[in-house]
This record gives structure tokens, sequence and C-alpha cells, in this order.
């Protein structure tokens, strides 16, 4: 899901650093202080979640997690996952410095678009948790793949079947994300249900 | 009603089962990580004449498929070439001389493989492997996180000073 540097033109990595930072922004005048331990730790879950990889034919695909993410952090999922994907880039060379911004936008837009959609179905009862969890998963991660695809597309006819086939190689990854997102939610429905309605 | 307030929860204690919720869950990840990491990218790249061969494959010699190869002039970092991998994961780029090259196998998913060769570096061209993904990311995912946590505790120490 992440994109390496050296491909994208420096339009697109300019309009991606200028997106995020607004999200980032948006995002700190959003904070509140009871807000920021349940922020980091959700950082924390996506930085990891990456490194969670499930073989699937001959590659293999990681857990993105960004609807879960988006969904409990709602407005600061733009500091949550840019700071995941910054110390990704610097300590693993996941994706790069330059094209933070446009990572970053890629994955929190479609987190922000899952919280906007599916948290007022959190704290009513209309919809069972596990089935809200898993719309949210597939969505952010279908939504994610969309904006990797159309970012490739940006570097020009070279990349046009690299930007198919990473949408489709996402596929299987948003059954999987949607599924531990479902199952994530579920738990903590249980454990802690106030988390949700919070 | 002295019950009642007996069995309210703290705040405090309210706050630390989140925490310990989402702890739980960022640890059960943790142990699984080592596992994932069996999962590497390998790139072997050999000239012939000034055309360069390569291939790219997972652990398991399963091949890396339809994936962008781009190569870059080593001294100056511009692109020469861009091409893709076979069924096979193989790749061929025809280069105009025998230049000092980088070579970078992007597989998606933050799997990114990359090989140099200059003149010095020239023994026979023999195939050169290169990888990106560390042996054992434990260290460097425990310093991750305690960056995030060292970045958010700034955060609120920050936005506690501006709120007064």
């Amino acid at each position: 899901m992440h994109i390496s540097e050296g491909i994208l033109p420096l339009a697109t990595l300019a309009g991606g650093y200028a997106a995020s930072t607004l999200g980032v922004v948006f995002g700190l005048k959003k904070t509140e202080d009871a807000q920021i331990i349940r922020t980091a730790m959700l950082s924390s879950t996506f930085f990891i979640a990456s490194f969670i990889h499930i073989p699937l034919g001959p590659a293999n695909i990681h857990l993105v997690l960004n609807g879960f993410v988006g969904l409990l952090t709602g407005w600061t999922c733009f500091i949550a996952i840019g700071i995941a994907l910054f110390l990704q880039a610097l300590l693993f060379q996941f994706g790069g410095i330059t094209t933070l911004g446009i990572n970053t936008f890629n994955m929190a837009l479609p987190a922000l678009f899952c919280f906007l959609i599916f948290s007022p179905f959190l704290s009513g009862k209309k919809i069972p948790v596990i089935l809200t969890g898993f719309l949210s998963g597939f969505i952010s991660v279908f939504l994610s793949a969309l904006l990797l695809s159309l970012s490739l597309l940006t570097a020009g006819e070279p990349f046009v079947p690299a930007a198919k086939l990473v949408f489709a190689a996402n596929v299987p990854l948003m059954i999987v994300d949607g599924l531990v997102t479902g199952l994530a939610l579920q738990f903590i429905s249980k454990v802690k249900p106030e988390m949700l309605t919070s | 009603m002295k019950s009642v307030a007996k069995n309210k929860p703290h705040p405090l204690s309210q706050a630390l089962s989140k925490v310990l919720v989402l702890f739980s869950i960022c640890s059960c990840c943790l142990l699984v990580t080592s596992e994932a990491y069996a999962h590497k990218i390998n790139l072997f790249c050999w000239f012939e004449g000034t055309t360069l061969h390569g291939e790219g494959f997972f652990s398991g010699n399963n091949p890396v498929k339809h994936c962008p190869i781009n190569v870059f002039d080593l001294e100056n970092g511009n692109r020469l070439a861009s091409t893709m991998t076979s069924d096979e994961g193989t790749f061929a780029v025809f280069l105009e001389e025998k230049l000092p090259v980088l070579v970078v196998l992007d597989a998606g998913q933050g799997h990114r493989a990359t090989w140099t060769w200059n003149k010095t570096s020239d023994k026979g061209e023999i195939p050169q492997s290169n990888h990106s993904d560390p042996q054992n990311p434990v260290p460097a995912i425990t310093a991750g996180l305690i960056a995030i946590a060292v970045f958010f505790g700034l955060l609120y120490l920050w936005k506690q000073h501006h709120a007064t």
C-alpha cells in the first residue's frame, strides 16, 4: 500500500503533502487531551499492522487497518497515520520521505471517510458492530487502493499496468482487513463498549 | 446511593482500561511480527554487455511478478530506464553503455529491494543481491513505538501549554 520514492512526479508529491498537512492541522485543532492516548495507541496499532504479512499465492499482503484507526480516532486519523508512516519510512524504508504526504493522504482520507459514514452506527444498534467493522475495513482499503492506483497513473503510461495490478492485488486485502476490523470492533464492544461511543 | 457511587469506576481506571485493551492488541501484533518477516524480497542482477538482466523473488523462490523496476544512474540519480518484471519475475533493460547503476524493485506493500553496481565492485560480474527487510525488526519496531509515545507525549504537553 506504500508508494516508494522515485516513481511519482513532483506535482503529485507536492499535492499529497499539501492535502495531508491540511488534514494534520485540522486534526491538531480537533484533538482533545482525552483523545491523545487513544490516538497514540491506534497510531502504534497502524504502525505494527503493516508488519503482519499474509501469504497469498506468489505474493503476500499485509494488514492496513486504516478503517479501524479511522473509526476510533476520527478527525485525528491524519496524525495517527502520518506519524506511523513517517516512522515506517524512517526505520524500515517502507514508502519514503518524499512520498510520505501522498501515502498519508491515500490511507488517512478513506479512514476519515469511514469515520464520518460508519461511526453513527457504532452508537446505535441498527447494524451489528461486526458488520459495521467489516464494511469500514473493506471500504477504507478499497478507497485507499483506488487512490493508490490513481496516484500511480500520474506517473505516466509505463505505470498503467502497475496501477491496475495494485488495485486487483488489494481486493483480497479488502476482505481480510474487513474481517479483522469487524472482529476487533466486536471484541471492543464486549470488553469496552464505551470506547465505540465516546 | 452510596453503593452506586462506590461502584462507579474512577476516571483514571477507565483511561487505563482503554490503554490496556489497545496495548493488548498491539502486543498480539508484535508477537507475530517476527514470523511475518520470513517473507522477504530478493533481487539479483547481472550485466551481459550493456544489457542489464535481473530477477526478483520472494522467500520460497516465488517470483515477483509484474512489478516496476527502475534503473537509476548511481552518480547523478537520473532514471535511466523503467520496466516491469515478467511472469517469472525476470526483466532485461537495454542501456546505451555500462554505467554504475542503482536498480530498484518495488513489489508493493512496502517491499522494496535494491541492487547497485559500479566499476570498482565488478568482480567477474557475479550476481549480487540486496533486500530491504531487516533480519530482526523487533528493536526497530520497539524504537518506533517509543517514538510514537514520545511524539504524543510532547503533543499533550504542547496542548496543555497552549490551553493555559
